[in-house]
């Protein structure tokens, strides 16, 4: 595994892959758009809105893992010193601050003709918009310093505070939830009482179950997964992309370093 | 534990000599609190509702904006170095430290608290949790400060990046701190929030010292 | 499935939640993916306008002190180039 951890052996391999990936990432999306956007049916309750689902599902858990992904790579070059841990944190930090964005637009899209409001502090859109702000946090430390690198460890530091704090966020704002009983539109989706599920009107256990890809036609499923599949590799595309930015930006900055002049020699 | 001690009456001896920033945190806390019956109307009701979500908040920008007093003073005059490379382990200097902060911030602020309290028409059942609360929540805040102040060393606009990096972190305590609260308005137990106030603080003085000392060794070095 | 294109167009009247939807995903990753190639291509410019004067000292310059002298000069006008 530690063999892979040099930069240009790895870029050598993921500059293998890439074309591979677009090749399949592209008619991946091409069905997958064919498939929700024409070829599947509306759903009973929420009629065409359903469509949006394709693209808000797969982005909620990209946005996720690309945290998941960014803390793991942080803790790699923490823990090893990994170069390349902290290169490939560096660059999945945007992707997953877009990812997390696309995915709170998409879903307030979603939720003004379904639930009838474009926000609500559902625990889930609570979870998400925190997730944004780490995102934002992460890459405003980052690029916080003069020297670009000096960044590298506090924004490390960073992440992994930040992957140990979610699991906490997440029980905090879903105990909020179950309190503040405003919400118990909900209620369901909370893994909450059966009480809390008589006061939600049919169309959102539907939304809900749909949310939840539980209990999902397979005609849904199928540009559901489509679009899973693409939207990762879209993932690993935009990964690599910025992977060769950042090599870029390393080897420059270590270039910049020899040639400046020793002060006996000015 | 001698360290411990030394580093403490020496945070503790400097923030009182300079006790104008402990009163402009406590000012803040009261200003900013006598700003709300003037945004959400004079009306008791709507008051004695917002009230602990409103100490809350309150109590967390007021930790928030003390947070620059805890490393940017020893960096700039280089007592910070000295501590990092003492031999007693950065992170129990940093607890100290901690601590220091939290007795010239958090206790001041539970000490203010139950006045807004009053200026805000807090129910009587609400004050003794909410002390509680206070007394069980804000050490963890001056505990992830402290991470949140150390990464920020030596960055461009670290005022505004503190609250950026803090602010989601203080979240799951904002929740458990009003929620006690509410549920004690409203005929509930909060002995369960209260709980998970304390097992946060628990995981909190372990960890979060060993975050800020890896971040205030990285900000002495660079 | 669809009756007619208008039909997929208006999306059963929800064609203003849907389409914007789609509409701001694949925006905004393409703006994303152009930025990123954007931001490797200048960075694989200015490298290897560094590199292409290191190469040509070595060239012309054989002693080693020289070399790292000569190149340390030669950075700056590249650099100016590139910004011209």
């Amino acid at each position: 595994m530690h063999r892979f951890a040099n930069p240009s052996r790895f870029m050598r391999v993921a500059d293998a892959l890439l074309p591979w990936m677009i090749a399949l990432c592209l008619p991946l999306f091409a069905a997958g758009l064919y498939y929700g956007l024409y070829q599947s049916p509306a759903d009973f309750q929420q009629s065409e809105t359903v469509r949006v689902m394709y693209i808000h599902v797969p982005t909620a858990f990209l946005a996720q893992a690309a945290y998941v992904v960014m803390a793991l790579g942080s803790a790699s070059f923490l823990i090893w010193k990994h170069p390349l841990g902290d290169l490939i944190a560096r660059s999945a930090a945007p992707v997953g601050a877009v990812f997390c964005f696309v995915c709170l637009v998409t879903g307030s899209l979603w939720g003004k003709p379904t639930w009838g409001t474009y926000w609500v502090w559902d625990a889930r859109l609570t979870s998400m918009l925190i997730l944004q702000f780490l995102f934002f946090g992460y890459l405003a430390l980052a690029n916080a310093f003069d020297d670009p690198a000096r960044g590298d460890k506090p924004a490390a530091i960073l992440a992994v505070v930040g992957i140990v704090n979610i699991p906490i966020i997440k029980f905090s704002v879903y105990f909020f939830n179950t309190l503040h009983q405003q919400s118990t539109l909900f209620g369901d989706l909370m893994g909450g009482s059966g009480d809390a599920a008589k006061s939600v009107n049919q169309p959102d256990i539907a939304a809900a179950a749909a949310e939840q890809g539980s209990a999902l036609a397979p005609e849904m499923l199928l540009p559901l997964m489509l679009m899973f599949g693409a939207f990762s590799l879209f993932f690993l595309i935009l990964l690599v992309l910025r992977l060769r930015g950042e090599w870029a930006s390393v080897r420059l900055r270590a270039l910049r370093a020899g040639f400046r002049p020793a002060p006996e020699e000015v | 534990m001698t360290a411990f001690l030394a580093v403490l009456t020496r945070d503790l001896r400097l923030a009182l000599r300079q006790s104008a920033d402990l009163a402009l945190v406590l000012g803040f806390f009261v200003i900013a609190a006598s700003l709300f019956p003037f945004g959400v109307g004079p009306s008791p009701e709507i008051l004695a509702r917002i009230a602990p979500g409103v100490i809350w908040v309150l109590a967390l920008l007021a930790v928030m904006l003390s947070l620059d007093r805890l490393f940017q003073q020893d960096l700039a005059d280089g007592s910070l170095e000295q501590l990092a490379l003492a031999p007693v382990p950065l992170s129990i200097t940093i607890l100290a430290k901690v601590a220091a902060h939290w007795l010239t911030t958090g206790l001041p602020l539970i000490a203010v608290a139950p006045v807004i309290g009053i200026l805000l028409n807090l129910p009587p059942d609400g004050y003794v949790t909410l002390l509680v609360g206070l007394a069980l929540g804000t050490p963890t805040l001056s505990l992830i400060g402290a991470v949140g102040a150390g990464l920020t060393l030596g960055a461009r606009r670290a005022g505004l990046l503190i609250a950026l990096l803090v602010l989601p972190l203080y979240i799951p305590i904002l929740i458990f701190g009003v929620t006690a609260v509410d549920a004690v308005l409203t005929g509930f137990d909060a002995r369960a929030h209260f709980l998970y106030l304390a097992a946060i603080l628990a995981a909190a003085i372990p960890l979060a010292p060993l975050a800020a000392a890896a971040a205030v060794r990285h900000g002495v070095e660079g | 499935m669809f009756d007619s294109f208008d039909a997929f167009l208006s999306m059963g009247g929800y064609a203003s939640y849907v389409w914007p939807s789609y509409g701001i995903c694949f925006g905004l990753l393409a703006l994303l993916t152009v930025q990123s190639i954007l931001v490797w291509k200048r960075r694989q410019r200015e490298l290897s306008l560094l590199q292409g004067g290191r190469a040509r000292r070595r060239d012309k310059e054989p002693r080693r002190h020289d070399k790292e002298q000569g190149s340390g000069k030669s950075r700056t006008p590249s650099g100016e180039e590139e910004n011209a």
